[in-house]
């Protein structure tokens, strides 16, 4: 039986590996690895032998996935790696006009279907998707999405057009949920021969023209690994559910203290729950409410949201967590994790209603994945 | 024109350290009559480091610096920088800031 719980924590500065028994009470930390590359997001993929897999850019160097067995100690480069594609000239222009970066970074790297465990995809910034059939060494665009026809009026937010969310329906090989800043939600129904929109009900964000079917700025989207058709999605105007592979949504973020927020977490063994952290909107600059950090975690019958911050800083927590630095395990109960853009990794292991702080002072966290192994 | 592989001077090239989990050793063996045609050798064997050090392929990536002999060298040269037997070229990040 898998007995080991490890989060892979991807930072500004490497990535750190947090290691844990079941219980999950004490946590040993080891890294950096990868060091001197930025990692966007790493995850460790347990549908064959365990292997971590890794996107990382720097400064000097093109971004790159990277790719290692559970020691970490022999990362390897994809052979070649994904090449995210130009900005459409509408966005261009926006983003110059408005001083948005254009640089082109891997966002996201996510497992393809149960059955098929060399199968790979990453989601870069200008937002592409791109598939890999041998465990990451090589990678092909998947043109249904990367060409698709409404990419000329998707846009870049302030954190560029990225596409960050990489959903495989764990019911249905053909069937994969991204999402994309901001441009929306997308779905395959035939293993990406072709791909829809699915925004039907999400506010719509900027730029977008009346009526389109895209320019909802969907910030986290996660698909439940056990109710088929069931979505989340943290928005940049709100916090949804579909109950429909996204053919529709409901707004649920009534009772919180703002709809703005980057993370997203789902309970495995608990489909009506969810786990966001609210954050001041842009005015504020995307901090924590008030200075004390709270995770919110929406009540097993769906309805109303519980504030949970036992163990996490009451005041004076001025912290942002972004958008892939928040997750759960598939344990009961459930862990959750997050860590934030100061460098604090927080973890629960009684589905968020105490907190302990497992790691400090680490660089900026930018990704945090939990995977039992 | 490109020399003759077998016969063109044998030269070093050191990767920098980010680049070493790239391709999975820091050094390489190539032969070239020039720098460039040094860095194409390393291109063709191995493909990904065309990736990681130019833009689109084509142009050398900002901030990269390449260092012949301890001396770093203008771009614009380096199609015409002559190498020869034993030469070591360094490929480092430009270091920046203040």
């Amino acid at each position: 039986m898998a007995d080991k719980v490890i989060l892979t924590v991807g930072t500004k500065r490497g990535l750190f590996l947090l290691e844990s028994n079941r219980s999950r009470g004490r946590w040993n930390l080891r890294g950096p690895y990868l060091k001197g590359w930025t990692v966007h997001h790493a995850m460790i993929d347990t549908r064959g032998k365990p292997r971590i897999h890794a996107c990382a850019a720097n400064f000097t160097y093109a971004s790159s996935t990277f790719s290692a067995g559970l020691s970490g100690k022999d990362f390897k480069g994809a052979e070649t790696p994904p090449v995210a594609p130009s900005l459409p000239s509408k966005a261009m222009r926006m983003a110059k006009q408005w001083g948005l970066d254009t640089s082109a970074r891997l966002w996201a790297i996510a497992p393809g279907p149960v059955k098929e465990p060399k199968v790979l995809y990453a989601g870069t910034a200008p937002a592409g998707l791109f598939r890999s059939e041998d465990t990451g060494k090589t990678w092909q665009p998947v043109d249904a999405l990367n060409k698709h026809r409404s990419r000329k009026d998707w846009m870049s937010g302030a954190g560029g057009m990225s596409l960050h969310s990489i959903q495989q329906d764990p019911h249905d090989a053909n069937r994969l949920y991204v999402g994309i800043s901001a441009a929306g939600a997308f779905r395959t129904d035939d293993a990406g021969q072709s791909f829809k929109p699915i925004n039907s009900c999400v506010a719509e964000y900027v730029g977008a023209p009346a009526e389109s079917t895209v320019g909802t700025c969907v910030h986290k989207l996660l698909a439940h690994p056990t109710t088929t058709g069931r979505l989340y999605q943290q928005n940049h105007v709100g916090v949804y559910r579909s109950d429909d592979h996204g053919d529709s949504w409901q707004r649920i973020d009534a009772g919180l203290p703002h709809d703005f927020g980057f993370g997203l977490a789902l309970n495995a063994n608990d489909p009506d729950t969810c786990y966001v952290i609210p954050l001041e909107p842009q005015e504020y600059a995307f901090r924590a409410t008030d200075g004390a950090l709270g995770v919110y975690r929406l009540n097993k019958n769906g309805r109303g949201w519980k504030k949970l911050a036992k163990g996490l800083p009451s005041k004076n927590a001025y912290v942002s967590v972004l958008r892939q630095a928040m997750t759960s395990d598939a344990l009961d109960p459930c862990g959750v994790y997050f860590g934030t853009a100061g460098g604090h990794l927080f973890a629960s292991a009684d589905e968020g209603a105490s907190w302990q702080t497992v790691a400090e002072f680490l660089p900026p966290i930018f990704s945090v994945s939990a995977a039992i192994v | 024109m490109r020399s003759d592989p077998t016969t063109a001077p044998r030269v070093r090239l050191r990767l920098p350290i980010l680049l070493e989990s790239v391709v999975g050793r820091r050094e390489l063996e190539l032969r070239g009559t020039t720098v460039m045609e040094v860095l194409e050798a390393a291109f063709v064997q191995f493909p990904t480091l065309r990736h990681h050090l130019t833009v689109d392929g084509s142009s050398l990536r900002p901030y990269v610096l390449f260092i012949l002999n301890g001396v770093s060298l203008d771009r614009s040269l380096l199609p015409s920088q002559k190498v020869a037997d034993g030469d070591e070229v360094l490929i480092h990040q430009a270091i920046a800031g203040g």
